[in-house]
């Protein structure tokens, strides 16, 4: 029951790389009807580093999982890099995550058995594609991670483990990538680095981030932050700071109920 | 707690499935096997105590000192004639005189053959034929048509022999029976037998033939007789033998009974007891399937323990929730094992009834104290296989639920390694002791050792094994390197996982060196002492005499010697003794007999003894040994020590010397050798051949083929071997499965992972098919090293009991290799579809 009425964001200022147009994904149907996300209409900038922020159940995640080919809308369209997928089948879903979309998830982002540079190479090994070494030295030396290559991710804190990720996330110069809660579980000092790491990729690189997030720390990083409610999106910040990010967030909050 | 036990098991059955599915199979193995023989017994005994119906029986003394082989009472006296004295023909009228009984005939049985119109004996495939002079007074056989013999050369048969034999009431046939030649008989009647003959065939003679064909000489093994009605049988057995002094034995027909009952039960006993044994090796294998089941159970649901432990369950309630689990899981296994079990067996009678042998006459069903011993074992067995990693989970700390998750490190392996690397070297320690004092026992528990030990140091060599197998699959990207890691990371979960195949290779391994090996030996005895250039035999082993004639008869013959096999025995001696004969001119010319002292008989006095008896009783050439005769006892001078394993017999004497020991209707024809006139091999066998026309079942073979032809036994032995050790290999497949099933559930996450970092449902059953294949061969190399070495040292050890050469058949060791290529690629596509099917999202998103 949201108090606000959904808003359509100003169109980015630098070209959409994903747009969503009447994005409708509804569970259920009849008493156990949810409506998860509710006739979104939103574009992602190309070369912007994107928050999404909401409390639970509004649907932030499953935006991004709609966006990311992760999981397919009840209605509407939904295009990445010049691609429609709202209707791909999911082995082109497959080929589409695998060569343009990076991944970088809240924890098990790594696969045990597989040393932090085999890790890193993974989509590409999925894909039989060449590895750039150049690409590969950028990117292990922007997250500094060049003397753990060979270590397997038992052997690296949880802040390593999620710079891997993201070295993976954009070793394939991918068009966009997905973050889904990268620093949830990640002590402030290791947040800041791999927050500061994709923001660098962003500035230096001209990648595309879209990251989820709950955390006002976090979203301070991004260019533009999207406040969703109840399945819409109510609102949106530019150029935010830590304080104006609290703002919007007391702004967006529900009205204490009446106490006795 | 209970009621958390039984929805826990209600919610995840599927993960207990596998585990069922391999108590089901063992038990029913286990009470299939008890049910059937249960079946036999019956079925034999009802055989056995309907043909043994009269009330009274006179038999001979045993002979002085012997051992009863148990071969008391029915007809024939047992499959080589009991060791009694013979009795003579006319004392039946003497005891048909005695008070109190009504009728009283000598049991006259034996080989007989009818031979059909188209020339040939009538058999029922590879059962033998017998001939008997049944009495009316006995009831065993109603003539349906027709009457039973009364006259002179006249013979019944039954309605399948009669159609098979394309006769008809009152034409005439001719009959082999005994020591008599070949006669004409005329056909007077089509009889039904009241008890099933478990496709035997049995022809109803007169008794003129009866006596020519099996009391040539005037004697025979037993006297039947019947009381009168209203007397009492032990009366009339205490006249009887009052009657007729103490030369002879009178027993009660229930006597007779319990004696071939017991007979029965300790020749099924011993088939019970090789069969239990392959069925205990399933269950063992199954235990492996339980234990590996469980501790991954226990360990995805580590964070449940710990939250019950943080809410306060005792470790002795976990222990017991899960010990309950692992325990329902063998009741329910081996419940449903019982039944299937039984209805198996139900199906067997069937179809065997089907085959036109006859079992239908007994109900199928299982001793009572026997399920419950099933039901009780598994449930053991299960409940011990799940306490180790039940043990584990009721140890977990309760803080253990806080923590998030963490790759976890192994367990060290050290102590482990240790303790089965001991083991593991007191078991080649003892191979090597059994090898050098040639001890088979010692063997034994040195090849238990020595694959426990392998066992248990698995997980430690598995790395290596697995890394070098993988390693042509690195290049493969990014399937190779995934699959490999998956595999080489937890090295005791895939150990775990393969030792159940490593068990069933083993042995396989094991069977199949044995066999290769008996085959190579067989030959190479058959090559040494075969000389002659044809040998006439039967696959069946019933030579029936009426050939010898026929064979004599041959002219392209240009020697020949009949061999046969016997008892005696002999008053320096408590067993009975074995005896096989040759004519004194074929033994080194026909048949070769290695020595190891001393020399051949030159005179019928003189005769050989086997190495191992001359050893037992300390004989050497020129001694002599006692043996009881047909006309009283003898000495024979001891000529030389015989170290052959073409007769395997005690002792081999001269024909004549054979003759004056054994009766005739209680030696058994084993084979004629025969050398051809100027040379003509093919002459003579087509001679030969024609001569034995009317025996299909008589073969004619050089040394050569014979040889095969005992590798053919050989390797049907085989294949029953095989299809037992099948089992316990299903079950082997059955774990694989098993923990890739529960492996794709444990690595859900993982699995959402890369599949949303863009592997296809392709790619990732790829990565499960070669997991699964790797983990397979290296279940089975570790398995065939086992089996290969172990089974190497046999030759050694029982050379002098005919295995002498080693074989390795490393063909099919190649074929077992690419089976279990075949097997690992099945036993994924299950876990492979169930991976393939998680939806990417709930995978990554999944708590």
């Amino acid at each position: 029951m949201g108090r606000h009425a959904a808003t359509t964001p100003a169109a980015p200022s630098t070209g959409a790389v994903a747009t969503a147009t009447n994005l409708s994904k509804i569970y259920g149907s009849g008493e156990t009807r949810v409506v998860a996300l509710d006739d979104v209409d939103v574009a992602f900038g190309r070369g912007e580093f994107t928050a999404i922020m909401g409390p639970s159940g509004s649907g932030k995640s499953t935006l991004m999982h709609c966006m990311a080919g992760l999981d397919s809308p009840t209605s509407g369209q939904i295009v990445v890099d010049g691609l429609d997928i709202s209707h791909m089948s999911q082995r082109e879903l497959t080929r589409v995550r695998r060569t343009r979309i990076g991944f970088v998830f809240q924890a098990y982002n790594l696969i045990p058995t597989l040393t932090a540079a085999e890790n890193i190479t993974l989509p590409l090994d999925i894909a039989r594609a060449d590895v750039d070494r150049s690409r590969f030295d950028q990117v292990v030396d922007a997250v500094g991670l060049r003397d753990r290559l060979h270590h397997r991710p038992s052997e690296l804190s949880g802040g390593q483990q999620q710079r891997v990720a993201c070295a993976r996330a954009l070793v394939g110069n991918p068009s966009v990538v997905f973050a889904d809660e990268p620093t949830g579980n990640l002590d402030s000092r290791a947040a800041a680095e791999v927050l500061g790491f994709l923001r660098r990729s962003v500035d230096e690189l001209g990648q595309s981030v879209v990251m989820v997030t709950h955390e006002a720390t976090a979203a301070a990083y991004a260019d533009r932050i999207l406040f969703l409610a109840d399945g819409r999106i109510v609102h949106e910040l530019l150029e935010p700071t830590h304080d104006s990010v609290l703002a919007a967030l007391a702004d967006l909050a529900p009205a204490p109920a009446e106490v006795r | 707690m209970l009621r958390l036990t039984l929805r826990d098991v209600r919610t995840h059955w599927v993960r207990f499935i596998l585990s069922i599915l391999a108590v089901f199979l063992a038990t029913a193995f286990v009470s299939g096997t008890f049910t059937l023989t249960r079946l036999l017994g019956n079925t034999i005994d009802q055989l056995n105590t309907s043909v043994a119906s009269a009330d009274v029986y006179v038999r001979g003394l045993e002979a002085e000192g012997t051992a009863d082989d148990g071969g008391g009472g029915g007809p024939g006296g047992g499959p080589f004639g009991s060791s009694r004295d013979l009795l003579d023909i006319a004392l039946a009228e003497e005891i048909a005189q005695v008070d109190g009984v009504a009728a009283a005939q000598p049991e006259l049985f034996g080989i007989a053959y009818v031979v059909g119109s188209d020339g040939l004996a009538v058999t029922n495939s590879q059962a033998p034929s017998f001939g008997w002079a049944l009495w009316e007074e006995l009831g065993l056989a109603t003539a349906l048509d027709g009457r039973l013999p009364t006259g002179e050369r006249e013979i019944a048969l039954d309605t399948p022999t009669l159609e098979k034999s394309g006769y008809e009431i009152g034409d005439t046939a001719q009959v082999s029976a005994g020591q008599l030649p070949p006669v004409d008989v005329t056909i007077v009647g089509e009889v039904e037998y009241s008890v099933p003959l478990l496709g035997a065939t049995i022809l109803v003679v007169s008794q003129d033939i009866a006596r020519e064909a099996f009391a040539p000489d005037g004697t025979v093994s037993q006297v039947a007789a019947m009381a009168e009605e209203g007397a009492d049988p032990e009366q009339v057995t205490a006249d009887v033998q009052a009657a007729l002094g103490d030369g002879v034995e009178v027993v009660t027909g229930e006597e007779i009974r319990e004696e071939q009952r017991t007979a029965t039960e300790q020749a099924l006993g011993f088939v019970e007891t090789i069969i239990l044994v392959f069925a205990l090796i399933a269950l063992f294998v199954g235990s492996f399937l339980i234990l590996n089941t469980f501790a991954m159970l226990v360990r995805q649901r580590q964070r449940e323990f710990a939250l019950l432990r943080a809410i306060g369950a005792s470790p002795g309630q976990v222990l017991g929730t899960l010990l309950a689990q692992a325990a329902l899981i063998g009741l329910v296994g081996a419940s449903l094992g019982i039944a299937g079990g039984v209805a198996l067996v139900v199906g067997l009678q069937r179809l065997l009834v089907a085959l036109g042998i006859d079992f239908s006459g007994t109900a199928v069903s299982l001793p009572v104290d026997r399920a419950v011993l099933v039901v009780v074992a598994a449930v053991v067995v299960t409940s011990l296989a799940a306490v180790i990693p039940a043990r584990d989970a009721a140890e977990t700390a309760p803080v253990e639920a806080m923590r998030p998750e963490n790759p976890r490190a192994e367990k060290s392996l050290v102590l482990r390694a240790i303790i089965s690397g001991v083991i593991l070297l007191g078991g080649i320690g003892a191979v090597v002791y059994a090898v050098r004092e040639l001890s088979g026992p010692v063997l034994g528990v040195g090849a238990f050792a020595v694959l426990l030990g392998v066992l248990g140091m698995a997980p430690v060599f598995a790395p290596a094994v697995l890394g070098t197998l993988a390693l042509p699959l690195n290049g493969i990207r990014p399937v190779g390197r995934l699959a490999r890691g998956n595999v080489v990371r937890n090295p005791r979960r895939t150990a775990a996982t393969a030792a159940a195949l490593t068990i069933g290779m083993a042995l396989v391994s094991v069977a199949a060196v044995v066999a290769s090996s008996a085959t190579a030996s067989t030959r190479s005895i058959v090559e040494d002492q075969v000389n002659a250039d044809l040998v006439v035999t039967s696959a069946t082993s019933f030579l029936p005499e009426q050939i010898v004639p026929l064979v004599e008869g041959v002219e392209s013959v240009e020697q020949l010697a009949v061999t046969r096999f016997g008892f005696g025995n002999s008053p320096d001696l408590d067993d009975a003794i074995s005896m096989a004969d040759l004519p004194l001119d074929a033994m080194g010319t026909l048949y070769e007999i290695p020595l190891e002292a001393g020399e051949l008989p030159q005179t019928a006095e003189e005769i050989l003894v086997q190495l191992e008896v001359a050893e037992d009783l300390g004989l050497e050439p020129g001694d002599d040994l006692g043996i009881t005769t047909l006309t009283g006892s003898e000495r024979y001078t001891v000529a030389g020590i015989a170290n052959e394993q073409f007769f395997g017999t005690d002792v081999i004497v001269a024909t004549e010397t054979f003759d004056a020991i054994v009766a005739p209707d209680r030696a058994r024809l084993t084979g004629i050798g025969l050398t051809a006139r100027d040379g003509d091999v093919e002459a003579l066998r087509a001679d030969l051949a024609e001569a034995v026309r009317a025996f299909p079942f008589v073969s004619v073979l050089t040394g050569d083929e014979l040889g095969d032809a005992i590798a053919d036994q050989v390797n049907t032995l085989m294949a029953v071997l095989y299809a037992m050790l099948g089992l316990s290999l299903v079950i082997a497949v059955l774990s694989i499965v098993n923990t890739l099933a529960l492996a794709v559930i444990e690595r859900t996450r993982e699995i959402g992972l890369m599949r949303a970092v863009g592997l296809g449902r392709g790619q990732l059953g790829m990565v499960i098919t070669v997991e699964s294949v790797l983990t397979a061969l290296f279940g089975t190399l570790t398995g065939m090293v086992i089996g290969v070495s172990l089974a190497s040292t046999l030759p050694t050890i029982f050379k002098d009991d005919g295995l002498r050469i080693l074989d390795i058949p490393w063909g099919q060791l190649l074929i077992m290799l690419g089976l279990t290529v075949v097997i690992g690629v099945l036993a994924a596509i299950w876990p492979a579809i169930r991976a393939a099917r998680l939806p990417v999202l709930d995978a990554v998103s999944s708590e």
